[in-house]
């Protein structure tokens, strides 16, 4: 019990003592090169979440597509535009909305499609 | 579909065969050997050939790079160890800073004459460089000779290296699309019927470049180059390239006009096939939109060479569309899978990661950053008639105030229209007019103030700044559009809020869509 409740306070032991933290973002500059001081506490940077209308990296929208049963006889007539543009909109729109602009998918691969896009 | 749109611009609209054309050549890598090949096949086509630079120059150059390779030969000898790609560094400076070169002195000492030589080459051939301009402007020249004489380009080759989009050639000239774009653009009806098109460089045919390279001869019936790699200009082969095609693409076309109907894509291919240029080099043949593919089916890129292609059309992308400062190109009304918009968003997508090309070891967040930030602004220029729509209908009092305020400062200058069919280009122009006639406003009212003035005029120029004031304030709703970047590229993440979005100066994603947006009320 007491080495948990050591594990548990170390965060507080390793800042104890400190005047300032400063948060360095690691993809700018590697927090180990820092210069600090005793008086300064450098730790990485949080990554913030992305905007939720950030376009997609191709890699994550191919993993959602893949989920989506039946999905692949339509989307693979589109280009990597329009592949983006149907995984925006899967995930903004209403499925009515969603509906309208691709009235050739069925409805029920679209609805998947959206709680698919929705998870990520 | 377009095969048959080519047979019906070839039957009804084209010229008959070849009398009075000229082939052109721009031999950017002052090739003799190959200006010999494309001259024979044009003149055996029935053209006439001509030769930007002007082919007395050729053999300067040719010399000059002849020369050139002797030395790297001989440096090679003398130093073996060396890495080539450090000898050629060497041969650069060599050829820059001739006998004041002193990285090595004792080789230079050994290699004297051949530097003293080869520097003098160097000066003959800037010099020559410099009183015939860019080459640019000696196509522009030539151009305008042709249209002079009321003649028409019907076939060209390009003698240059390549990034897939813009050229250059052994010396310091460069070629860039956006310049060859521009030339023809100025002398359409020269340019209106080329039929043939060799790209004599690597990477102008791969699937990525070939439909850029067609946005300029979409009515060509050839358009014959390279995928990955093109064989070096002064191989056999390389020339046998030139002869074949051009010969191939003289009869192909003649027996399409002899028989009234377009040939059947298997018949061509295997006819290019047969040519040993083609099966022993990585070539890539267009001909009528049938696509036939050399060794290694054109070549795979890889990842460096992906970088070089994508970074190539990027510089060409932001150049037309995106230089705010000279902004030269409307998005399409009508986007499609012709738009060049549209494919450089889907070489953004397709580009392998940063971080396995070595080229960009030491820049790899910075690659990925600028990919992001190009994405985002790319997207928004393919929509910009919606997203300028949706902008007017979102502000549509403060861009009332605006324009009233602009008035009420008393500047000439205006802004159109934000009605879904104002041009970027004119939006731009219109800014940057507003933006400086303000700022010029400005100084004249500030330069007044040190004058000695009454009271009055005191107060009357102080009302005519606040005005100014009020106006320049104004204007700053407009950036937004003005910037066109996405919530990503500016670092934008927290939840979806349009006025924290736009206060940012991004353009909200969903701006893209038709979305009928409410009004503010304020």
């Amino acid at each position: 019990m007491k080495y948990l409740l050591f594990i548990l306070c170390f965060p507080l032991l390793a800042s104890a003592g400190k005047d300032f933290t400063v948060a360095v973002d690691p993809n700018s500059y590697p927090p180990k090169k820092f210069r600090k001081n005793k008086h300064t506490l450098v730790q990485p940077m949080a990554k913030e979440p992305a905007h939720p209308d950030a376009l997609p990296d191709a890699a994550k929208r191919e993993r959602v597509f893949s989920r989506v049963p039946g999905l692949a006889k339509f989307s693979e007539k589109l280009d990597q535009l329009d592949r983006d543009l149907l995984y925006m909109r899967a995930r903004n729109n209403e499925s009515a909305e969603l509906k309208e602009k691709y009235p050739e998918i069925p409805q029920e691969t679209l609805d998947q499609l959206q709680r698919e896009a929705k998870k990520e | 579909m377009k095969l048959w749109l080519l047979a019906f611009y070839f039957f009804t609209l084209a010229t008959p065969a070849f009398a009075g054309e000229i082939a052109l050549m721009v031999n950017m890598n002052y090739s003799v050997a190959e200006w010999k090949r494309f001259r024979a096949s044009a003149i055996a086509c029935g053209r006439t050939p001509v030769s930007v630079p002007h082919e007395s120059l050729l053999p300067y150059g040719e010399a000059l790079f002849n020369q050139r390779d002797a030395l790297d030969r001989q440096i090679q000898a003398l130093r073996p160890r060396l890495k080539k790609n450090e000898r050629e560094g060497m041969v650069a400076d060599i050829m820059r800073e001739g006998l004041k070169w002193d990285r090595d002195p004792e080789l230079r000492d050994q290699l004297a004459g051949e530097i003293q030589s080869l520097r003098a080459r160097v000066q003959e051939l800037d010099r020559l460089e410099r009183e015939q301009g860019t080459i640019m402007d000696q196509l522009r020249a030539k151009s305008a000779e042709i249209k002079q004489a009321g003649h028409t380009v019907g076939a060209m080759a390009f003698s240059a290296h390549s990034d897939g989009w813009n050229l250059t050639g052994e010396s310091a000239n460069r070629l860039s699309s956006s310049e060859l774009r521009a030339v023809m653009s100025e002398f359409p009806r020269a340019y209106r019927d080329v039929r043939h098109v060799l790209m004599l460089g690597c990477y102008n045919m791969t699937d990525n470049n070939r439909p850029h390279w067609r946005s300029f001869f979409p009515y060509a019936t050839l358009m014959a180059g390279f995928g990955k790699k093109a064989p070096s200009r002064s191989r056999p082969v390389a020339l046998d390239f030139i002869s074949e095609n051009l010969g191939l693409a003289c009869e192909l076309d003649e027996e399409m006009l002899t028989k009234g109907r377009p040939l059947k894509s298997e018949y061509v291919q295997n006819r290019f096939l047969q040519l040993l240029s083609n099966r022993n080099t990585e070539s890539i043949v267009d001909y009528c939109y049938e696509v036939t593919r050399g060794q290694n089916n054109g070549g795979q890129l890889d990842c460096d060479e992906e970088w070089t292609t994508f970074l190539a059309q990027a510089e060409t992308i932001q150049s037309e569309y995106m230089d705010l400062s000279d902004l030269k190109k409307n998005p399409p009304l009508v986007d499609g899978p012709e738009s060049e918009l549209r494919r450089f968003y889907n070489t953004l997508q397709t580009t392998c990661p940063a971080e396995n090309a070595p080229q960009m070891a030491n820049e790899v967040q910075n690659a990925e950053t600028f990919r992001r930030s190009l994405r985002e602004s790319t997207i928004r220029l393919i929509f910009w008639w919606k997203v300028q729509k949706n902008f007017k209908t979102f502000y549509g009092k403060e861009l009332g105030w605006l324009n009233q305020s602009i008035q009420n400062a008393g500047i000439e200058a205006s802004l159109p229209e934000l009605d879904g069919k104002t041009g970027r280009v004119e939006f731009i122009r219109a800014f940057n007019a507003v933006r400086d006639g303000l700022a010029e406003q400005r100084h004249k009212l500030n330069l007044s103030r040190a004058r000695r003035l009454s009271s009055a005029d005191l107060q009357a120029v102080n009302d005519a700044l606040a005005r100014i004031d009020d106006a320049e304030s104004r204007l700053q709703i407009l950036l937004p559009l003005y910037n066109l970047q996405g919530e990503q590229t500016l670092g934008i993440n927290m939840t979806n809020n349009t006025e924290s979005t736009l206060a940012r100066g991004a353009i909200p994603f969903n701006w893209i869509e038709g979305t009928v947006l409410r009004r503010r009320d304020r």
